[in-house]
């Protein structure tokens, strides 16, 4: 079983027909381990192919498909308290990722599981969100006073907040990406096209969302678990294109500045998924791009040799010298994305030497 | 070629990968027949030790314990490597299972009909459950009961007790033909020890078994054996409270529950030692 197989069960998942006891054990593990499983049992469910899945493999997936279940539920129901008692002090809170893809009923919300749930306000209502929050049953979860400092000075949002009863993580978000990247995206980008869903849930625009995810995804540091983004924006892409072609997102993405980003996500997909996304961006591009970037062969190669390798799902069983590379230079390449260097250099310093400490010492030494 | 251990404990299939040689023996010696190195039937979970760093294999030896891409605990001394695989074990059915319902309980089965001890650490579950198992009972878990979805039966696992600080002498003291694996000293739990109180031969004939009764037991050393009836409603909290997974199982997970407790008694036991107590557990198996 390998990754070349493993991917083209995505696309192709009847070939689940030809695969063996060992081939499923395999690919369990690897799904599991890119928290996938549950995701995986909604495409068979979606392909009506469940009842050729053998009991040993299907019981897996079951129990991913029951925990994901679960936790939609749980996100309708924190939603609804969240909607509620900031609306009472007059904040809408405009749900993103995941949350939004469950109470949108995006089809990539069946069996995605998350760790958190994330939500944008304007920025003059940061410090207004949080009295509410603590006067909810909302905490901010402890962090050391340097990561605080962090999330306060330099992040796209605030440090994360934990429903004390229910443990569940919220944060909260005033933009897409932190401000030290120097990419800065009007508030009224954000706040001007939103959709509310059949419940009353505010959320980002069709565009913006895939826009969200497809940033989310390139300005990350960590690969270990991307392939779970790669599928997201895929079936986004595809719910988009069900009504539209992609001009309306790629306008949008060239609007803010995010075109490059945009054409890696795209031709990755093409790649991985077989699908010509990039032929209606070619055409949408104004003239006046076209020079730049992406029509230059060192993109070109970085995205086929280094993001590709990096964005595969990683486990022990497919991982190889070059995936793991490739991660590793996509670490980096996360961290000068979000981070000029003036600022970057010092904080590296600053965590390595922290590490340093915690190997000696032991983490102890940093908690309080 | 090196193989690694396969344990199969009834309901799931576990693959120690990279499992240290003493360790191996050590598994060996608890799971008998149920320890294979030649892979038969696909594998459920896989726990995979590694060593921290290069440095930490020769210095100190450090390992770790990865489940797929996680790595829930802390890396650990490779000397206390045994009870972390058996926390590792845990870890899969309690985070990756929800197709039956996971009780935090030790199980007692007599008379193909079981009771629950569901209780906190420190209340004696795991030497009550020992002693026991070692009597005229069949220990089917001393961690979690497995329950089936829909029904009022729990499951039996092929696996070891574990035994924490001093009740590791007294069991050891009440039964000396008894199998233990060597104590590991200085877990974070502390001292342990692992006991075999059943075979495999004898293990492939157990079934599923009807829950009769639950007890909270509480081992204080000055008390009486004193015995208290409990409602239903508050044996149904608690063991919505001890359960796993209740709460992810939703609809079928209350259900199932509502089978237990409608067929179970409940009761709170303090107790000293085990005179007494044995007659009692013995007459709620006993129609």
């Amino acid at each position: 079983m390998t990754l070349p197989n493993i991917i083209q069960l995505f696309t192709t998942p009847s070939n689940i027909h030809k695969l063996s006891l060992e081939n499923w054990q395999t690919l369990i593990r690897v799904l599991r381990g890119n928290d996938l499983l549950a995701s995986f049992y909604y495409l068979l469910d979606r392909e009506l192919l469940l009842n050729h899945v053998p009991h040993f493999a299907l019981k897996h997936l079951e129990s991913a498909e029951i925990y994901a279940k679960r936790q939609t539920q749980q996100i309708h129901l924190e939603s609804e308290s969240l909607v509620q008692f900031l609306g009472n002090a007059d904040i809408q809170p405009i749900f993103l990722k995941g949350a939004a893809y469950v109470l949108r009923k995006d089809i990539n919300h069946y069996g995605r599981v998350m760790s958190d749930i994330d939500i944008l306000v304007p920025y003059s209502q940061l410090s207004l969100i949080e009295n509410i929050l603590k006067q909810n049953d909302w905490v901010e979860k402890t962090l050391d006073d340097y990561d605080e400092q962090y999330y306060r000075q330099w992040a796209h949002e605030l440090p994360p907040y934990q429903h004390i009863y229910r443990g569940t993580t919220l944060d909260i978000h005033h933009t897409l990406l932190p401000p030290i990247s120097g990419k800065l995206i009007p508030e009224n980008e954000l706040l001007s096209n939103l959709q509310t869903t059949n419940d009353g849930y505010l959320t980002l625009s069709p565009e913006l969302i895939i826009l969200h995810s497809v940033i989310h995804l390139f300005y990350n540091e960590d690969f270990t678990k991307s392939f779970r983004d790669v599928w997201d924006i895929h079936l986004l892409l595809m719910e988009l294109e069900k009504h539209s072609d992609l001009t309306s997102l790629i306008k949008l993405s060239e609007r803010l500045g995010f075109s490059d980003t945009l054409y890696i996500a795209l031709k990755l997909r093409d790649k991985i998924f077989s699908t010509s996304s990039l032929g209606n961006y070619h055409r949408a591009q104004s003239s006046l791009h076209l020079l730049n970037y992406r029509y230059s062969k060192w993109t070109d190669l970085f995205i086929n040799n280094v993001i590709y390798f990096a964005i595969l799902p990683s486990h022990d069983l497919v991982d190889s010298y070059w995936s793991r590379c490739s991660r590793f230079i996509m670490f980096i390449r996360g961290h000068v994305l979000k981070m000029p260097l003036k600022i970057l250099l010092p904080h590296l310093a600053r965590k390595s030497y922290r590490y340093l400490v915690t190997l000696l010492l032991g983490r102890y030494h940093y908690e309080k | 070629m090196k193989y690694d251990p396969i344990l199969d404990i009834g309901p799931f299939r576990f693959c120690i990968e990279g499992c240290p040689d003493n360790i191996s023996a050590q598994l060996s010696n608890l799971y008998d027949a149920s320890l294979d190195y030649n892979v038969t039937q696909p594998i459920d979970y896989w726990l995979s030790i590694k060593s921290t760093s290069f440095l930490r294999k020769i210095i100190k030896p450090q390992v770790c314990i990865y489940i797929d891409n996680q790595r829930p605990f802390n890396p650990i001394k490779k000397s206390l490597l045994l009870p972390s695989i058996e926390w590792g074990m845990n870890w899969c059915i309690a985070s990756y299972n929800f197709t039956y319902l996971l009780i935090h309980a030790s199980v007692l089965v007599k008379n193909n009909k079981a009771i629950l001890f569901p209780a906190m650490p420190g209340s004696g579950k795991s030497t009550l459950a020992a002693y026991f198992g070692l009597r005229d009972w069949t220990l089917y878990s001393d961690e979690m009961a497995i329950i089936n979805i829909g029904s009022n039966t729990v499951l039996p696992m092929h696996r070891p007790a574990s035994l924490k600080n001093s009740s590791i002498e007294i069991i050891k003291q009440s039964s000396n033909s008894a199998v233990f694996s060597p104590t590991t000293y200085g877990t974070h739990k502390g001292d342990i020890a692992h006991l075999k109180t059943i075979d495999r031969t004898t293990f492939n004939q157990l079934k599923s078994a009807e829950i009769v009764a639950v007890i909270f037991p509480k081992f204080n050393p000055t008390s009486e054996l004193v015995i208290e009836q409990v409602s239903s409603i508050e044996g149904f909290a608690k063991l919505a409270h001890n359960s796993f997974n209740y709460s992810v199982l939703g609809l079928q997970g209350y259900k199932t529950l509502c089978n237990v407790v409608d067929k179970s008694t409940f009761y709170k036991v303090n107790y000293s030692n085990y005179d007494g107590l044995d007659k009692f557990i013995d007459e709620l198996v006993t129609i």
